[in-house]
C-alpha cells in the first residue's frame, strides 16, 4: 500500500500541531488535556531513548561483539579490481556471484592491493580455498604492512597445505605469523598488501586454485558476557538481603569518575585561575587597563562577600561585600535576560512550524 | 479636594499593574510574536533588523575558516529536541559556513537526537554545496562513555569508534583514512545547551591543543565567558542570537536572522511590563501612605 506524501505530511503536521497546543494549554491552567500530552512526550522519549540505546549502543558494541566473529571483508572476491595475476570464475563460487581463479603453473604469487589497513585487534584470517586436486604443495599468505616511521616495510608469513580436493575454509591465526626481522607486531601501522606465493611443488602441479571471501576476524568478545553481570549487580540494591553487592559496582565506578573528574577539574579551572592574576597597568592599552581593574575590583568583592567566617560588621568588610553583593546581582540580572532570550527562543522556534509550515501555507 | 481624588484613582489604576492576570501576558506574547512570523505570509513586509557581530561571534567564524584543508572539524551535536529553537539554527549556520569553506567535518553526540538532526541538516546542505558522505563528511552517532570515551578518541580515534551512525566500518570510509586521533582534527565545534564543554575541554583542549568553539543557549551563556577570556574557546555563539551573528557574517537569511524580528518583539514587551510592573508597585505604595 503506497500512502500519498501529501497525505503524510498534513497529517504529521497536525498531530504535532494537536501535541505542541495541547502542551499550551498549561498556559490557561492546569488540565487533563495537558497530562495526556506531557505523559505522551514522556513516553515517546522513554521509548526512544530505550531503542537507541539498544539499536546504536548495546547491539553493535556489546551483543554482536559477544555473539560474531566482528569479521571484516579483505576482499569480497567478485571483481578483479585491486587484484594482479588473478581472473574472475563465475562457476566456481563459494560465497556470492564469483571466485578468484589463480592458475599457479603460470602466476606463481598473486597479490591483493586494496586491503582495509586497520587490522587493529585481529586476531585470525579467514578465506574459502578450493583446489581440484591433492598436491604435495602449499601457499604462502604475505601480509604487508607498512611501519611506523624510520623502520622498514614488515612482512607476516604464513603458509598451508594444499592436500584437499574441493571447498575448504581455513582459519590461519595472526599469532602463528612469522615475520622476517625483529619488528613487533603491535607497532604495526597499516596493512597495504596481501599475497599468496605458490611454492615450487604447487607451480609444478599445475593446480588451478579458487578463493573467495578473504575476511580478517577478531573472534567472539564472549567475555563480554561478564559486563551483563556487572551491570545485573546495581539491581540487588532492590534485594535487602543482596544489596551489599551492589557497593562493589557503585564503589567501582565512583573511583573511576573520582579520577576523571579531578584530572578534569584541574585542566579545565587551572588555566581560568592562573588567568585571574591580572596586571592592573597595561601600558599603552587603557580599555584593558580599566577591563582588568574591573575584573579584580569584582573578583575580590564577590570573594568577600562569600568569607561567612569573618563578621560583615567592619566598614571596610561590610562596604566590600556589600559591593560583592551588588554586583552578583548584576550577573543574575544577565542571566535571567538570557534566560528569557533563551524561552522566547524556543517558543518562536514552535510558533514558526505551527506558522509557516501548515500544509496549505507552505 | 478634586485633585486628590483623580490623582488617587489614576494611582488606583496604575496600582493594578501588579495584579495584571498572566493570561493576558500570555496573550500579548503570542500576538507580539505571531503577528511577525505571520506577516510576511498575508503580504505585509517587515523590516529584517540590523545585526552586528560580537567579537565572539567573529572569533567562532574566524577559527573554522583558519582550520588546515588537511585537518578535520568535528562538530559535536549534544542537543536534543528541547534545545532546537537556539541550537538548531547555531548548528546549521555552522555546518553551512564549513561546507562552504571545503573543509571536511565528523557529526557526532553525546547526546541521543543531536548527531540526528545534524545529519539533515548536512544532507540538507549537501545538495547545495557538493558534499558527499563518506567523502567529505560522516556521521559516528550518539557516543556513550564521556570524559574516558573523548580522551581515547584523542589518543585513537579508529580504536574508539568503529563504525559510523549506519553501522559501515571506519576503515571503509575514505575520509577517515587520514583521520587518526586528535592531531588530525583542526577544530571542534560544540553545540549544546548543558555543561558539557569541560569534558571536551580537559580533553581536546587541555591534553592535546585542539583549538574549541562553542554553540551553546542563552541560559547558559554568561557560564561560558570565562572559557573564551582564557583561550580555552576560540569562540562563542549565545542562543537564537548568536546564530543569527553568524548568519549575518555568512550573508544568509536564516533560522537564526529571522527570529529576531519577533524575538526583539517579546523583548520589548518584557522591558515595557518590567516598567509598568514597577509603576504598579510604586502606586500601590504611594496608596497606602495615603
Amino acid at each position: 500500500m503506497c500512502v500519498d506524501a501529501r497525505i503524510v505530511e498534513i497529517i504529521t503536521y497536525f498531530v504535532a500541531a494537536a501535541c505542541t497546543l495541547g502542551i499550551y494549554t498549561i498556559l490557561y491552567r492546569e488540565n487533563r488535556l495537558f497530562r495526556l500530552f506531557e505523559h505522551i512526550f514522556i513516553g515517546v522519549a522513554a521509548g526512544y531513548g530505550l531503542a537507541i540505546t539498544i539499536t546504536e549502543v548495546l547491539d553493535p558494541r556489546w551483543f554482536k561483539p559477544m555473539i560474531t566473529e566482528n569479521a571484516t571483508i579483505i576482499s569480497t572476491c567478485e571483481s578483479v579490481r585491486g587484484w594482479e595475476g588473478v581472473s574472475i570464475d563465475r562457476h566456481v563460487k563459494r560465497v556470492g556471484r564469483a571466485s578468484i581463479r589463480w592458475e599457479t603453473d603460470k602466476e606463481k604469487m598473486i597479490r591483493y592491493t586494496t586491503p582495509p589497513p586497520n587490522w587493529t585487534d585481529a586476531r585470525y584470517v579467514k578465506l574459502w580455498v578450493h583446489s581440484e586436486k591433492q598436491t604435495d604443495g602449499s601457499v604462502t599468505m604475505r601480509v604487508g604492512t607498512k611501519h611506523k616511521a624510520g623502520k622498514p616495510t614488515a612482512w607476516f608469513e604464513k603458509s598451508f597445505k594444499i592436500d584437499f580436493v574441493g571447498w575448504r575454509q581455513l582459519t590461519l591465526y595472526l599469532k602463528d605469523f612469522w615475520s622476517k626481522g625483529e619488528l613487533d607486531r603491535r607497532e604495526v601501522k597499516g596493512v597495504y598488501v596481501v599475497e599468496f606465493v605458490a611454492d615450487d611443488a604447487l607451480a609444478e602441479s599445475g593446480v588451478v586454485l579458487h578463493i573467495d571471501e578473504l575476511r580478517y576476524c577478531i573472534g567472539r568478545k564472549w567475555y563480554w558476557i561478564f559486563a551483563l553481570v556487572g551491570g545485573m549487580l546495581y539491581y540487588t540494591i532492590f534485594m535487602p538481603r543482596f544489596a551489599w553487592m551492589s557497593r562493589f559496582i557503585i564503589g567501582i565506578f565512583m573511583g573511576l569518575q573520582a579520577g576523571y573528574t579531578f584530572k578534569a577539574f584541574v585542566l579545565t579551572f587551572y588555566p581560568q585561575i592562573a588567568k585571574s592574576l591580572r596586571p592592573i597597568y597595561v601600558p599603552g592599552n587603557i580599555s584593558m587597563t580599566l577591563n582588568n581593574i574591573i575584573f579584580i575590583i569584582t573578583l575580590l568583592c564577590v570573594l568577600v562577600y562569600f568569607f561567612f567566617t569573618i563578621e560583615h560588621k567592619r566598614p571596610t568588610i561590610r562596604t566590600t561585600a556589600r559591593l560583592g553583593r551588588l554586583l552578583l546581582m548584576i550577573t543574575f540580572g544577565l542571566i535571567f535576560g538570557n534566560t528569557i532570550m533563551a524561552r522566547f527562543s524556543l517558543f518562536i522556534k514552535r510558533l514558526d512550524f505551527l506558522i509557516t509550515q501548515f500544509p496549505w501555507l507552505k | 479636594m478634586r485633585v486628590t481624588r483623580i490623582s488617587d484613582f489614576v494611582l488606583t489604576m496604575l496600582s493594578r499593574f501588579q495584579q495584571v492576570d498572566r493570561r493576558i501576558i500570555y496573550v500579548l506574547v503570542w500576538i507580539l510574536i505571531g503577528f511577525p512570523i505571520v506577516a510576511p505570509h498575508v503580504g505585509i513586509r517587515l523590516p529584517v533588523l540590523p545585526m552586528y557581530p560580537t567579537r565572539a561571534a567573529r572569533s567562532f567564524f574566524e577559527a573554522v575558516e583558519s582550520v588546515p584543508n588537511d585537518k578535520v572539524i568535528l562538530v559535536a551535536c549534544d542537543f536534543d529536541p528541547g534545545t532546537l529553537g537556539e541550537n538548531g539554527p547555531q548548528c546549521r549556520s555552522v555546518i553551512e559556513h564549513i561546507m562552504r569553506a571545503g573543509k571536511k567535518f565528523i557529526i557526532m553526540g553525546l547526546d541521543q537526537v543531536g548527531p540526528t538532526i545534524a545529519q539533515a541538516y548536512a544532507e540538507e546542505l549537501a545538495k547545495k554545496y557538493g558534499y558527499k558522505y563518506g567523502v567529505d563528511y560522516c556521521n559516528f552517532g550518539w557516543i556513550t562513555g564521556g570524559q574516558m570515551f573523548l580522551e581515547r578518541m584523542c589518543r585513537d580515534l579508529h580504536a574508539a569508534v568503529k563504525q559510523d551512525k549506519a553501522g559501515t566500518p571506519l576503515s571503509e570510509i575514505p575520509m577517515m583514512k587520514n583521520v587518526r586521533s586528535a592531531k588530525d582534527i583542526g577544530l571542534v565545534v560544540e553545540f549544546t545547551g548543558s555543561g558539557l564543554l569541560p569534558l571536551y575541554i580537559a580533553t581536546f583542549n587541555a591534553q592535546f591543543g585542539v583549538k574549541l568553539a562553542q554553540g551553546c543557549t542563552g541560559i547558559i551563556g554568561p557560564e561560558q565567558f570565562p572559557y573564551l577570556d582564557t583561550g580555552q574557546l576560540s569562540g562563542l555563539l549565545v542562543g537564537l542570537k548568536g546564530a543569527a551573528e553568524y548568519e549575518e557574517m555568512l550573508n544568509v537569511v536564516g533560522g537564526g536572522k529571522r527570529a529576531m524580528l519577533p524575538q526583539s518583539a517579546g523583548h520589548l514587551l518584557i522591558i515595557v511590563l518590567v516598567a509598568l510592573g514597577n509603576i504598579g508597585m510604586w502606586a500601590a505604595r504611594k496608596v497606602e501612605r495615603r
